[in-house]
C-alpha cells in the first residue's frame, strides 16, 4: 500500500474506507443512528430507513472522510437532513395532527421505558412532535440527546446564533402548548 | 435593558444554560427582581429536566437483522442515481466546453424566432378581436390583409356567413382601392393565392392575379358588360340593387364560383 504521511493522516485513509471499515462504522453507529431517526420521525420503519440512506450516502461519498470524528457528526449531518426533508413531506401531506397515544408508547415494550408512559412525558414528545422540522432536530439534539450547541450547529449546518434563536421558538412553543395542557387537564 | 421584554427571548437559554457570562449574568440580575420571569424560567426548567431525563427508546434487534444487506441495496440504487447526475454534469460539461458555438447557435434561434414572436403577438388582437363582418365594415383593408394570411383566421374568414350586400359592396369598394394603391394590390393577391380549392391545393399567386385581374376589370360598365356573358354577374353594382337583403354567403364560396367560372371559359 503506498502511502504519502501527512500531518499522521496517510492519503490512503484521507481517500477512502474499505468496506471492512465501513462495515465497522455501521455496527458501531447504526443503533444510535435509528434511535435519532427514531426521536425525530417517530416511527421505527421510517426511521430504520432513513439511517440505511445515511449509511449509504456516507460510502457513496466516502473519499470526504478524515478520521472518527468527522464520520461521527457527518453520518449525523446527512441523517438529520434526511429526516428534516422526511418531515417537512409529510407536513405537506397531512397538515393535521391529532395526538395519537400509540405513537410514543410504540415499541417501548421495555421496562425501562415506563417513564415516557407517564403522561406528561407523552404530551411532552407530543408537543415537540407538532414543532417545525428544524426547531423539532434542534431542541431534540440539544436537550434531549444533549449535544452542545456549537455541536448542533455542527450538524444542522447552521450557525450557532441560528441554533440559539431555533432552540428558543421551541422551548417557548413547547412551553405554551404544556401551559394550555395543563390548564386543561 | 430592563424591561420584561428585552429578556423574553433570553429566558429559556438562561434556561437551558445555554448564554455566555455576561448574558448569564443580566438575566440572573433581572431574575432577582422579577417573580414573573422567574416564573417563566422555573417552567422552561422543568421542560429541560423532562427532556434531558426521557428515556431512549429500545429497538427490536430483529430491526438490524438484514441492516448491512438493505444498506447495500441502497448503495446500489444511490450509485445508479450518481451515475445519472455524472450524466447530466457531463452533457453540461460539453456544453461548456463547446459554450461559444451554443451560444452563437442561441443567439441565431433567438434572432429567427423574436421577430416571428413579435409580428404574432402583434398582430393577435387584431385577428382575435374582429371578425369578417366588422373588417369589411369598418373598411379596414390592412387588418382584412393580416386576417387573410393567418391561416386559422383565414379558414374562419373564409367559412364566416356574411351579408351578401355587404361583401359586394364591400369587395367592389376593395377593387377601386387595390387598383390606386399597389401596396393593397400585392397583399390582397398574397391573401388570395393561399386560398385552398376543392382539390386541396392553394390558388397560388399566379392564377390569384388573374382572379383579381379579373374582378377588377368589373367596373360598372364592364360588369354590365360581363353580366350578359358567363363572368359571375353578382360583382357589379346593377347586380348588387337587385341582391336580397337577407341573403348571406360566404367568402370561400365567391371565390371558388370565381375560379371554377374562370376554368370553365
Amino acid at each position: 500500500m503506498k502511502t504519502q504521511n501527512l500531518t499522521n493522516i496517510t492519503y490512503e485513509e484521507k481517500l477512502e474506507i474499505s468496506e471492512q471499515e465501513f462495515a465497522e462504522i455501521v455496527e458501531r453507529h447504526q443503533h444510535s443512528l435509528v434511535r435519532l431517526a427514531f426521536r425525530l420521525v417517530g416511527n421505527v420503519e421510517d426511521a430504520k430507513d432513513l439511517a440505511q440512506w445515511a449509511f449509504a450516502k456516507l460510502w457513496l461519498n466516502r473519499e470526504r472522510l478524515d478520521n472518527e470524528r468527522i464520520t461521527f457528526y457527518y453520518l449525523r449531518k446527512i441523517l438529520v437532513n434526511l429526516c428534516i426533508d422526511h418531515l417537512r413531506q409529510q407536513d405537506r401531506q397531512k397538515p393535521d395532527v391529532e395526538f395519537d397515544e400509540n405513537k410514543f408508547s410504540s415499541d417501548l415494550s421495555n421496562p425501562q421505558h415506563q417513564l415516557e408512559k407517564q403522561e406528561l412525558q407523552k404530551q411532552l414528545l407530543f408537543c415537540i412532535d407538532t414543532l417545525k422540522p428544524k426547531q423539532k432536530a434542534t431542541i431534540l439534539l440539544r436537550d434531549v440527546e444533549g449535544y452542545s450547541v456549537e455541536e448542533t450547529a455542527n450538524v444542522l449546518e447552521c450557525t450557532k446564533n441560528n441554533v440559539l434563536c431555533n432552540l428558543h421558538l421551541a422551548r417557548e412553543n413547547v412551553r405554551r402548548k404544556m401551559q394550555r395542557w395543563l390548564a386543561n387537564a | 435593558m430592563n424591561s420584561c421584554r428585552d429578556f423574553e427571548s433570553l429566558l429559556s437559554l438562561f434556561a437551558g444554560n445555554d448564554l455566555d457570562i455576561e448574558q448569564r449574568a443580566n438575566v440572573a440580575a433581572h431574575l432577582t427582581t422579577c417573580s414573573a420571569c422567574r416564573q417563566k424560567v422555573t417552567e422552561y426548567e422543568q421542560i429541560t429536566n423532562h427532556l434531558s431525563k426521557l428515556a431512549s427508546p429500545t429497538l427490536p434487534e430483529t430491526l438490524f437483522a438484514d441492516f448491512h444487506e438493505e444498506i447495500r441495496n441502497k448503495i446500489t440504487s444511490g450509485e445508479k442515481t450518481q451515475k445519472q447526475m455524472f450524466g447530466i454534469i457531463a452533457v453540461i460539461h460539453a456544453f461548456y466546453r463547446r459554450r461559444r458555438l451554443v451560444i452563437a447557435t442561441a443567439t441565431l434561434i433567438m434572432m429567427m424566432a423574436v421577430p416571428m414572436l413579435l409580428t404574432r403577438y402583434f398582430h393577435s388582437p387584431q385577428e382575435s378581436s374582429s371578425n369578417l363582418t366588422q373588417l369589411l365594415e369598418k373598411r379596414d383593408w390592412m387588418g382584412l390583409y393580416y386576417a387573410m394570411l393567418d391561416s386559422k383566421s383565414r379558414t374562419n374568414f373564409l367559412d364566416e356567413p356574411v351579408a351578401a350586400q355587404l361583401l359586394y359592396s364591400a369587395l367592389d369598394e376593395l377593387m377601386k382601392v387595390q387598383r390606386q394603391d399597389p401596396k393593397i394590390r400585392l397583399g390582397l393577391q398574397h391573401a388570395l393565392s393561399k386560398i385552398k380549392t376543392r382539390d386541396g391545393k392553394s390558388l397560388g399567386l399566379g392564377r390569384s392575379a388573374q382572379i383579381l385581374g379579373k374582378i377588377t376589370s368589373t367596373g360598372y360598365e364592364s360588369a354590365m358588360r360581363l353580366s350578359r356573358t358567363s363572368w359571375d354577374p353578382e360583382i357589379s353594382l346593377l347586380a348588387l340593387r337587385q341582391i336580397d337583403k337577407n341573403k348571406k354567403m360566404k367568402l370561400r364560396e365567391l371565390f371558388l364560383k370565381t375560379n371554377i367560372e374562370r376554368n370553365k371559359r
